[in-house]
């Protein structure tokens, strides 16, 4: 899965005529090029440093250290994946929770090899299970100190009847590339809430599979713009009347890239999907929305809508924006807009002639167009998110 | 105060003002008048310092500066504001952020102390009373779903909030009821004092008799054909802008 959003961000359609741009993010990653050099990397990587050896007193100061560099409480925290492996911090009884190492020896060659990485070998895993009617709110740091080159993190979640399920996912791996692959499943009745963050300099493989059953809804924020580069892939099924909103803020300035490939795949009668993502880039920063949504025969009376808006404050950036909609079906409503320009001219006079000078208010216009996304969020982590946003300095030139 | 003298100015290269002369007082209110395309908004504009406007030829002097190269935030800072005839609507941003920041500029350009947010909300609170306005307003969106009348008084609260030395406001009765015409004159009114000026572009006497005006202007073809007092917006409206070709 992971190799496919890799050969799509590079495909010349999709990122148009700038492919040596993109190759040239990749650059500082360290990518096994045979299957000899596979199994070496891995072994240096992985087995040969059993977590066994590392005290469990040195890795809770050390992600104390990580926690409190990005304002963020360990107190808060439920789960943490340490260096690739998972340490249960609290342990709620309403989840029945899981984790460890998957077998290295599934791990076979092929060529699709970035697929068995996110799904069979090298990962560390967690499932997430809760019990019908019960509500959890969990929140995971994905820690990796900077000798890591890889971070595999797999999480199967699944939501039973009428349960419910708040999770709050925060990657932390200055140098190291994390490949988080999140599998949802969510019954009827249930609702699942789920808001990504990375810290800054972060390299994101990310790959999610949601299964949304009869009247489940499931909520996913994407705010991981403060990572170097972030690819992420979303496959959603929706169910009879379930709904789905998907959302996130894309703020890539130099050096910076943000793919967004979404695939809402309406399955039965009545579901809704919204898929709202906003772009800010600056620099060089090169921000990429390509979602769709596929109305099948199977589908009628859906609801299905997709708004890409996008900000362009240099002339270096790049912005590439494609909400599509494929519909086999007429009895349904269906939406798609996208605009991408650049600060309001006249907003700015506005601003100016109030006496605030054009530095702030250039500060402001952006800060606005970002707030109807923040505003959305979760209660608990909008004053988090915009001090975040504020640290981003996206508008600095 | 304020003056222009011999003022040309083009919007993309068409000459709009051709040799505007006005000198404004402390504490005068001038009005100008004028048929559609005559220049009334070029002229604002272009004191304000929006992009676009180009100075062919003479001088924009306010308090014995020549502002005519300042950015719109300078001239702002040194007591200049236009009440906009179409407020611009900006979402996302809190309007009582807005409010605070403009008037922590102007305040520090003049010389005094930011205010905090208590402090600060509690002032333009006491404004907002003037312009009768609903406190709701003050934490949504600038001008984002305001109807037109509370736009219009959103401006004027703005130029309660800052304490400007040269109020121009451009045809700030257009889209009001009689109502909140009065109460927006009302909150014009109250600024009214020996060291502050006003010029006042409008089509309609209507306002005049809620603002009077010591000197009215008519603007035509990019200069100004006649000036007088009041009885001369009364003559306007009663007949038209034609008497002046003859």
């Amino acid at each position: 899965m992971t190799h496919s959003i890799i050969k799509q961000c590079l495909q010349k359609d999709y990122a148009g005529n700038h492919l040596d741009g993109l190759k040239s993010l990749w650059q500082d990653v360290t990518w096994p090029s045979s299957k000899q050099e596979i199994w070496r990397y891995a072994k240096l990587h992985w087995l040969n440093e059993p977590w066994e050896l590392v005290a469990q007193k040195e890795t809770q100061q050390a992600y104390d250290v990580y926690l409190t560099q990005y304002d963020l409480l360990s107190n808060e925290t439920d789960l943490v994946s340490m260096q690739g492996k998972f340490l249960p911090n609290k342990v709620d009884e309403i989840a029945c929770f899981s984790h460890g190492h998957l077998d290295m020896k599934k791990v076979t060659w092929s060529d699709d090899f970035f697929n068995q990485l996110g799904w069979l070998g090298l990962s560390d895993w967690a499932n997430i299970e809760v019990a019908e009617g019960k509500y959890l709110d969990q929140q995971l740091h994905c820690i990796l100190d900077e000798e890591k080159k890889w971070q595999n993190v797999k999480l199967t979640i699944h939501v039973k009847k009428n349960a419910h399920l708040r999770l709050r996912i925060n990657t932390i791996s200055a140098q190291a590339v994390t490949n988080l692959s999140i599998n949802v499943q969510v019954e009827t009745g249930g609702s699942c809430q789920i808001i990504s963050w990375a810290s800054p300099q972060s390299k994101l493989l990310m790959d999610h599979n949601i299964d949304l059953k009869d009247r489940a809804e499931f909520r996913y924020d994407a705010l991981n713009f403060e990572a170097a580069w972030c690819h992420e892939r979303i496959y959603m099924m929706v169910g009879s009347h379930a709904s789905a909103h998907l959302a996130g803020l894309l703020l890539p300035s130099s050096g910076q890239s943000d793919h967004k490939a979404i695939h809402a795949h309406h399955i039965a009668p009545a579901g809704q999907s919204m898929q709202k993502f906003y772009s800010v880039a600056n620099g060089n920063g090169l921000a990429a929305f390509h979602g769709r949504a596929i109305v099948g025969h199977e589908a009628p009376k859906t609801d299905a809508r997709q708004l890409a808006r996008a900000l362009m404050l240099s002339k270096a950036c790049e912005v590439y924006s494609r909400p599509e909609l494929e519909i086999d079906i007429d009895d349904v409503q269906c939406q798609h807009g996208s605009s991408i320009g650049e600060l309001d001219t006249k907003a700015l006079f506005y601003l100016r002639s109030r006496g605030i000078d054009l530095n702030q208010a250039k500060a402001m216009l952006i800060e606005g167009f970002i707030e109807e996304i923040v505003s959305d969020l979760d209660q608990s982590v909008q004053s988090w998110i915009r001090s975040r946003i504020a640290k981003h300095e996206i508008g600095k030139v | 105060m304020f003056s222009v003298s011999n003022l040309h100015a083009s919007v993309d290269d068409k000459k709009i003002l051709k040799g505007i002369e006005i000198d404004v007082k402390p504490g005068e209110v001038h009005a100008i008048m004028g048929p559609n395309g005559s220049g009334k908004s070029t002229l604002a504009n272009l004191v304000a310092g929006k992009d676009g406007y180009t100075l062919d030829e003479g001088s924009i002097i306010f308090n014995g500066q020549d502002i005519s190269g300042l950015e719109p935030e300078e001239r702002a800072c040194l007591g200049i504001f236009l009440a906009f005839q179409y407020p611009v609507a900006i979402s996302g941003v809190n309007n009582m952020v807005f409010l605070q920041a403009a008037l922590n500029s102007v305040r520090q350009a003049r010389g005094e102390l930011p205010l905090d947010a208590m402090d600060a909300i509690a002032f333009i609170k006491d404004r907002m009373k003037l312009v009768e306005m609903k406190s709701d307003l003050l934490q949504r969106s600038l001008n984002a779903g305001f109807s037109g009348g509370e736009k219009k008084r959103n401006e004027i609260l703005q130029m309660l909030v800052l304490e400007p030395k040269l109020a121009i406001l451009d045809e700030t009765d257009s889209g009001l009821d009689i109502d909140a015409l009065k109460t927006v004159s009302d909150g014009v009114n109250h600024m009214r004092s020996p060291d502050r000026s006003f010029i006042i572009v409008t089509h309609y006497q209507r306002l005049l008799d809620h603002i009077k005006p010591d000197f009215v202007h008519v603007l035509k073809d990019g200069k100004i054909i006649k000036s007088g007092n009041y009885e001369l917006a009364l003559k306007l409206e009663k007949e038209g802008y034609g008497w002046l070709d003859q």
